[in-house]
């Protein structure tokens, strides 16, 4: 069964017919446009303008946005050196009006670690030599990359020179050709967990002094480059 | 949210206190709908009292609508007179113990539709409304073009108003 649409107001014709009897009631002069023609087009309602309003709006702010889709950013990467680090270090500012969505850096395929300083201010601190390629990504999905090539990283761990011993001791001589022995960082630890205590190392000599061990003794050597000399030492059996 | 154009209908009114009929005849189609249904509604359906009370109600705004100074003002005003006229005729009715001055409850207040009438037009109307007519919030904002909020606000404010004379009293 159909539902019969409500009907809001007198039909048309009746309504316009009300009006003219208004006017002549008060004798003016009727309308010379019809009813039907001013609802229809009723100039009177806000909502007539609401679709092309949105619609010119939505069209002005795409025109407004377009050219910030294709802003791309300015790298400045810039190589520092630091007391408290041999590796060099590659400060990056990303100069751009948008922000920066996503920043990475690689080295033959190995990925830097990127620290994030400040507003568009990062810290790179590569562990290999060769190619770093630095790449930006803008909030607008614009890319920039920038390379630099990274020389002057120690990645050649300490060097044994030579052993001995005698009862009480065990002697290592190590040396480290680029960035140099980092003594106060070597460590020994027995295979039980204890920390061997007494080792003594001479920078001048390059010799490292270790108490003769009773069970096997797992040394760390590093150098100032973060590479490690790693030797396991075992007591001879008798 | 309103749905008439008032700096539009500002606009329509000026030129219709001048004597533009085409000018009149657009603000008669831009009201004359709520107008009807608002008179079917207290008159109780009946469609030819209806259309009486229409047509008396714009034959007084055409000769009255230097009473009115803005657009905004236009629905209220229409909506009072329309209410006026529609009472007069309950009052004309055979049985009818309807009287302006007669005592009325609104809302716990004491009252009369005189004093209501007396009150600003848009509070006066609000009141009317709700309470002498029985319309719902919704359906009277809708009738007024005005959100439901601003109703209550003005409802509230005539309520309060009855209240303070009721207390003088």
């Amino acid at each position: 069964m159909s539902r019969k649409k409500k009907q809001l107001g007198p039909p048309i014709d009746i309504a316009a017919q009300m009006l003219d009897n208004v006017f002549a009631t008060c004798g003016q002069e009727a309308n010379t446009v019809s009813l039907d023609v001013l609802i229809s087009y009723s100039n009177y309602r806000k909502e007539r303008f609401i679709i092309q309003r949105g619609l010119i709006g939505a069209v002005l702010t795409l025109f407004l946005l377009l050219p910030i889709l294709f802003i791309t950013a300015t790298i400045i990467i810039t190589e520092r050196h630091t007391a408290s680090n041999y590796n060099p270090e590659y400060s990056v500012n990303v100069e751009s009006p948008v922000p920066v969505s996503s920043i990475s850096a690689e080295i033959d395929g190995h990925l830097v670690t990127v620290t994030e300083t400040g507003d568009k201010e990062y810290l790179l601190q590569p562990t290999r030599n060769g190619m770093m390629v630095v790449t930006v990504t803008l909030l607008n999905r614009q890319m920039t990359t920038d390379s630099v090539e990274v020389m002057g990283v120690d990645v050649t761990q300490p060097a044994l020179v030579s052993t001995s011993y005698d009862d009480d001791f065990f002697y290592l001589y190590v040396t480290d050709s680029e960035s140099g022995m980092d003594y106060d960082a070597v460590t020994a630890v027995y295979e039980s967990g204890a920390v061997c205590e007494g080792v003594l190392c001479d920078p001048e000599t390059g010799c490292i002094t270790i108490p003769y061990p009773v069970e096997s003794l797992n040394l760390v050597i590093p150098d100032k480059g973060g590479n490690a000399l790693r030797i396991t030492l075992r007591p001879q059996e008798e | 949210m309103t749905s008439l154009d008032y700096g539009y209908l500002d606009t329509v009114l000026n030129d219709a206190r001048e004597g533009d009929s085409n000018a009149f005849a657009e603000i008669y189609a831009a009201t004359y709908v709520n107008q009807y249904r608002f008179a079917m509604g207290y008159l109780g359906g009946e469609e030819f009292d209806a259309e009486d009370v229409l047509q008396e109600t714009y034959v007084y705004a055409l000769t009255n609508l230097s009473q009115i100074s803005a657009s905004s003002m236009l629905l209220p005003w229409l909506f009072q007179v329309n209410f006026r006229i529609c009472y007069g005729k309950k009052q004309r009715m055979p049985d009818s113990t309807l009287s302006e001055t007669a005592p009325v409850t609104v809302k716990n207040i004491r009252t009369t539709v005189s004093r209501i009438l007396r009150l600003p037009l848009t509070q006066s109307q609000a009141v009317i409304m709700c309470d002498i007519c029985g319309l719902k919030v919704r359906k009277a904002a809708e009738y007024m073009d005005m959100r439901r909020s601003t109703l209550r606000s003005y409802r509230r404010a005539g309520l309060k108003a009855l209240i303070g004379e009721e207390a003088v009293k």
